[in-house]
């Protein structure tokens, strides 16, 4: 399988802290990864320097075959833990923001999916409830065919009827030939669609693998691992 | 792709933008319908001259916060998430903010013009000056938008420098418009020392100067004007350069 991301020996230092050291691993095509560790265990720094938002570290990181940049994002699909859409836009110009600047945005789709949300589409965004933007946000982000999604703390912030949604968005959205990085500290809920996992303490990457070969090996689901693990960091 | 992000960016201050020019043209409407039907004895003309100057001011702060919203919201705040991870050079996302900013600026002139006009109607000396707005307007126009784009850059410098992480120190915003006054300390000494070596004589700059220009008395004011213009020039391509450079120590909290 060919690898959609790969990063060799990825390191980010402030001050004299690393907030990433030495991180290694690769995402194929069609790959469910979850970047799993407490706050501040270094996976929003991490997701950063994929998307290009910090360039200021050592290492190697490719995104089909190409350096984080303005060229890469072109594949990457960005869901940040903040509300990054402007809200002085319209529901209906959220879409059409998207539309010209990404090709493999697909309009239909994502009007297709907030329409299902009732969400009014000549509302602006900054009318819309908390939870209604994050639906938007992800239904945008979920609408382009991208080849990497990056979702950091999809599910951090909401009830657990909306993860169900955000979820099954996730699922259905991305096709076989796309691959996703999920970041969260909440794993019981994102456990049964991840295929990969990785652990990151303190910058540094702890346990890797197959989700199914680290159950195997360590006889607990990944949540029983992850409160094990992080118990005292928590 | 610059036009794209050009019309996001001309979208976002257009009510603002237009909310101001509306203000300031009713406002001149107002006062010069006070002024002509009460005449002068009934309502004192120095007053309502001064209302207009001090909204004139007011719409030129507003202008500035408004331009200033535009760079570091979208840039540095949340919005920033999505701008910096668009499939767009950092380059052209910088130069569609400065030609946003310089369109603003030419459209409050350009309303600012119309109000001046409408307050001042019928006046012998508002024929005479608007008469006169010719080629010295043209020349005075080129000068406003240099210098108005030597100030963005430097403005934007400050408000990039302000928001940068160099090895963890954050350098705020008093000591990044410590650096911006400097950057301008740097080109006004370059300027000079530049006159003092081709020696200039004591010639002044101002509409005089522009007179000057056109009715050919000296040559050197030509130079002299070129030169102050390509310099200012050259120095806001310079932070704007800075800028794309100060990039790699952002971080957007």
């Amino acid at each position: 399988m060919s690898n959609i991301l790969e990063l060799k020996n990825v390191s980010k230092k402030y001050s004299k802290n690393f907030a990433l050291n030495n991180v290694n691993f690769n995402i194929e095509k069609g790959c469910i990864m979850g970047l799993l560790g407490p706050n501040g265990s270094g996976k929003t720094t991490l997701i950063k320097i994929i998307t290009g938002l910090l360039t200021n570290y050592s290492g190697d990181v490719l995104i089909n075959d190409n350096s984080p940049g303005y060229f890469a994002n072109k594949y990457i699909s960005y869901l940040p833990d903040k509300q990054h859409i402007p809200t002085w836009l319209k529901v209906k110009e959220s879409i059409k923001f998207f539309e010209d600047f990404y090709e493999d945005f697909d309009k239909e789709r994502a009007a297709d999916m907030i329409s299902k949300m009732d969400v009014p589409f000549d509302s602006k965004i900054k009318n819309l409830s908390r939870g209604q933007i994050e639906k938007v946000t992800l239904s945008l982000v979920m609408s382009r065919r991208a080849k990497l999604y990056i979702l950091d703390e999809p599910i951090g912030a909401v009830d657990p009827a909306s993860r169900d949604f955000i979820i099954e968005t996730i699922l259905k959205n991305a096709g076989n030939e796309s691959s996703i990085l999920i970041s969260t500290h909440i794993i019981s809920d994102v456990e049964p669609i991840l295929n990969k996992a990785i652990f990151l303490k303190k910058g540094e990457v702890i346990l890797s693998g197959d989700v199914e070969s680290i159950r195997k090996e360590q006889q607990k689901s990944i949540d029983e691992i992850f409160r094990e693990v992080f118990k005292n960091v928590i | 792709m610059l036009f794209k992000i050009l019309k996001y960016d001309l979208l976002y201050g257009k009510k603002s933008f237009l909310g101001l020019a509306a203000s300031l043209i009713s406002a001149s409407i107002i006062i010069r319908f006070l002024v002509t039907a009460f005449d002068s004895p009934l309502v004192p003309l120095v007053g309502t001259y001064l209302v207009f100057g001090f909204l004139n001011l007011l719409v030129g702060i507003m202008s500035i916060v408004l331009i200033y919203q535009g760079f570091a919201k979208s840039f540095f705040k949340n919005h920033g998430y999505l701008i910096f991870t668009l499939p767009v050079k950092h380059s052209v996302l910088l130069i569609s903010k400065v030609i946003t900013s310089i369109i603003w600026l030419n459209f409050m002139i350009v309303v600012g013009t119309i109000s001046s006009y409408i307050l001042n109607f019928g006046h012998e000396d508002t024929a005479i000056v608007f008469e006169e707005l010719d080629i010295v307007g043209i020349f005075a126009w080129i000068h406003y938008n240099v210098f108005g784009l030597f100030a963005i850059s430097v403005f934007f410098l400050i408000i990039t420098l302000s928001h940068c992480y160099i090895k963890k120190f954050h350098i705020n915003f008093v000591l990044a418009s410590i650096a911006g006054v400097l950057y301008f300390v740097i080109w006004a000494q370059i300027l000079q020392l530049f006159y003092n070596i081709v020696d200039f004589g004591e010639i002044g700059i101002g509409v005089g100067t522009f007179n000057n220009l056109f009715t050919g008395e000296s040559s050197y004011l030509v130079i002299y004007d070129f030169v102050l213009l390509s310099s200012a020039t050259l120095f806001s391509i310079l932070a704007l350069f800075l800028i794309l450079k100060l990039f790699k120590y952002l971080e957007i909290r």
